[in-house]
């Protein structure tokens, strides 16, 4: 019954007054920002991490996860009003979209923000129960099985967030060579640094985020000119009691998807949501109206979308590893706070951990206060013309990149990022596996040489460990089927042609 | 261009740059790496995922790349100007030029500007006096 003395140590950590202000705060800039066009959670959270140096460890990460899963709902809100998705809700846009055409926006944004407090409730006790276990066998990873994991998230990733393994393996390769900047660890030699004194400590990681999901954001919104049409109509949000009864299954059934998809390297809300709402296609007792705008469509993948963004916290808490580029920042906060993150984690800062988790759990209430009865209030958000937005963003941007280190000097090298962001996002590339590269990179170099020093010179252990020769072999498949559709998509585009 | 030929192009000269570059580090030997075996391998492998992309990009039909260059321009000069003007005269003013020069990719409205760039200055000065950011006001 440890875990139930634990969750409650965490639960008076989450109650003070400031963790409770932090994490309130964190859900309404990450509903806001979900709503809107051109910040993302990772360009959020990269504009505050500079906040990290003068918040505790404990307050920052609660004020982030609630950035974080707020994001995912207001995306959902955004996804079924207007059906435009920026974070991740792009299944929200099938159904929810097609109810709020039906006149039942209402019952949509009601059956999202229950299904989410369902989904992240499930989540938060899959945590609890699952992250110090996960600890445990983290004891069983040598350094050729940490190599191991970090290659399958990046093929996971590459694969998932772009559906094009050469173009984000590509990408996860750029973020790992621009990792490798600066004084090598190893040696203490000077790596590409090409003389510049600025570049001995590295490239700056908040500067890069900044630049490629931030600035180029929104200068891709600037091309696109389209202007939104706010939501106005009535909107009646409580559904009757046969309503309310379709959408329990649907998004128990998601919280379980979306809770195990979100533990897998590269796994997370978007892998989540497909999963949640092929499993009700196939489950559901009203799978014949998925599609059209049914309760199911809506609910299972928004309780989907809410597990995943908490269980992805598992491996990232436990091993060290994060999992996509939003935990790849989480990780660079905790390490401003010199807190490592992995096995000893949970033991060694109890309170950051179980308060964490008692942190997502009341986020949920935030969230359900939040949007369910002020939803008409969110939807007034959108009334904010892009052309006052956008300054704001950029002021934003600037002040975060300039915080980092005192350093004006540091917002020409965002700039920079900025035009090779808009470069990468024009030629149709996500910069999500290049953060992930570039924050790994190090990591995985340094497990590599550790390996191989290990082993005097030899390469047999990343096959002949049982734990690592399972993940070669998850990679392996990977690369396989993704070979496999390339040339069958070959074939099929010359006999079209 | 096609996408994917650029794409590849990209790619390929990331890794040669950052291949040829690792080339003045020691190699060393399997049980004693130096810095620059790792990087070469990754960039090999980064140039090989490039051809491949390149050898995509010739054989199917892909989407032509459509750059705009006035937006992305104009951000740039707008953020390079605010970090100058803030280094050499103060952030208020730079605020003023931030927001003017980037409202040159919208329509172009003084009065939108003048709001926008009181709201920035408040928000400045909290940041400044409420959370302690060092801000050059």
């Amino acid at each position: 019954m440890d875990v139930i003395a634990h969750m409650s140590s965490g639960f008076d950590t989450a109650f003070t007054l400031q963790n409770l202000f932090y994490c309130a705060l964190g859900c309404v800039i990450g509903t806001v920002i979900g709503l809107l066009p051109g910040l993302g959670p990772i360009a959020t959270i990269s504009v505050l991490l500079p906040l990290t140096y003068s918040l505790p460890a404990t307050g920052a990460m609660i004020m982030f996860a609630g950035i974080y899963y707020g994001a995912q709902y207001g995306d959902s809100v955004s996804a079924i009003t207007m059906k435009i998705p920026h974070v991740s809700s792009v299944i929200a846009c099938i159904d929810g979209y097609q109810m709020h055409l039906k006149g039942k926006t209402g019952l949509a944004l009601f059956t999202a923000g229950i299904s989410s407090f369902i989904g992240g409730t499930v989540a938060a006790i899959v945590v609890a129960a699952f992250a110090p276990a996960l600890g445990n066998m983290a004891f069983l990873f040598g350094p050729a099985e940490y190599c191991m994991l970090m290659l399958m998230g990046f093929v996971c990733v590459s694969l998932i967030t772009t559906g094009d393994l050469v173009g984000g393996l590509g990408m996860v390769f750029i973020g790992v060579l621009f990792g490798s900047i600066g004084v090598d660890v190893n040696s203490g030699m000077m790596r590409f640094t090409m003389g510049l004194p600025f570049l001995a400590d590295g490239i700056g990681m908040i500067s890069l985020a900044i630049g490629c999901f931030g600035l180029a954001e929104i200068v891709s919104n600037l091309d696109k000119g389209n202007a939104l049409t706010p939501f106005s109509g009535k909107i009646k949000l409580m559904p009757t009691w046969a309503e309310f009864k379709r959408i329990i299954p649907s998004a128990l059934r998601g919280s379980i998807v979306g809770s195990i998809l979100g533990l897998l390297p590269g796994g997370g809300p978007t892998m989540a949501q497909y999963g949640a709402y092929a499993v009700d296609k196939k489950f559901s007792r009203y799978r014949s109206e998925i599609g059209t705008g049914s309760i199911e469509g809506v609910a299972g993948q928004a309780a989907a979308d809410e597990a995943a963004a908490r269980t992805s916290f598992i491996p990232l808490m436990s091993l060290g590893i994060p999992e996509n580029a939003v935990m790849a920042l989480m990780l660079g906060a905790l390490m401003i706070k010199g807190i490592v993150p992995g096995p000893q984690l949970i033991d060694k800062h109890p309170d950051l951990f179980w308060g964490l988790i008692a942190s997502m759990w009341i986020g949920n209430v935030f969230l359900v206060i939040l949007n369910v009865p002020m939803v008409r209030f969110w939807l007034s958000v959108f009334r904010i013309p892009y052309n006052v937005l956008f300054p704001c963003i950029l002021f934003f941007c600037c002040l975060g990149t300039f915080s980092t280190n005192n350093n004006l000097q540091d917002i020409y090298t965002t700039a920079t990022f900025g035009i090779m962001g808009y470069v990468f996002l024009k030629a149709g590339l996500e910069s999500a596996p290049l953060m992930l590269g570039f924050i790994l990179g190090p990591m995985l170099e340094e497990n590599f040489r550790r390996q191989l020093s290990l082993s005097r010179g030899d390469f047999s252990p990343f096959w002949t460990r049982p734990i690592s020769c399972a993940m070669l072999i998850v990679i392996a498949a990977f690369v396989a089927y993704s070979i496999y559709t390339g040339l069958k998509d070959a074939r099929e585009h010359k006999r079209q042609a | 261009m096609n996408k994917k030929i650029l794409i590849g192009t990209i790619f390929i000269t990331v890794a040669v740059v950052f291949g040829l570059g690792s080339l003045n580090y020691r190699i060393g030997t399997l049980d004693d790496l130096g810095p620059a075996l790792f990087p070469l391998i990754v960039s090999t492998a980064l140039a090989l995922l490039g051809l491949v992309m390149i050898a995509q990009g010739l054989v199917q039909h892909v989407n032509p790349v459509e750059f705009q260059v006035k937006n992305i321009a104009i951000i740039t000069v707008s953020l390079f100007a605010f970090a100058v003007i803030s280094e050499y005269v103060n952030m208020l003013v730079a605020i003023v030029a931030l927001v003017a020069i980037s409202s040159a990719a919208v329509d172009f409205s003084w009065t939108r500007i003048a709001k926008l760039v009181v709201g920035l200055i408040a928000v400045a000065y909290a940041f400044k006096y409420l959370l302690g950011v060092n801000l050059p006001l």
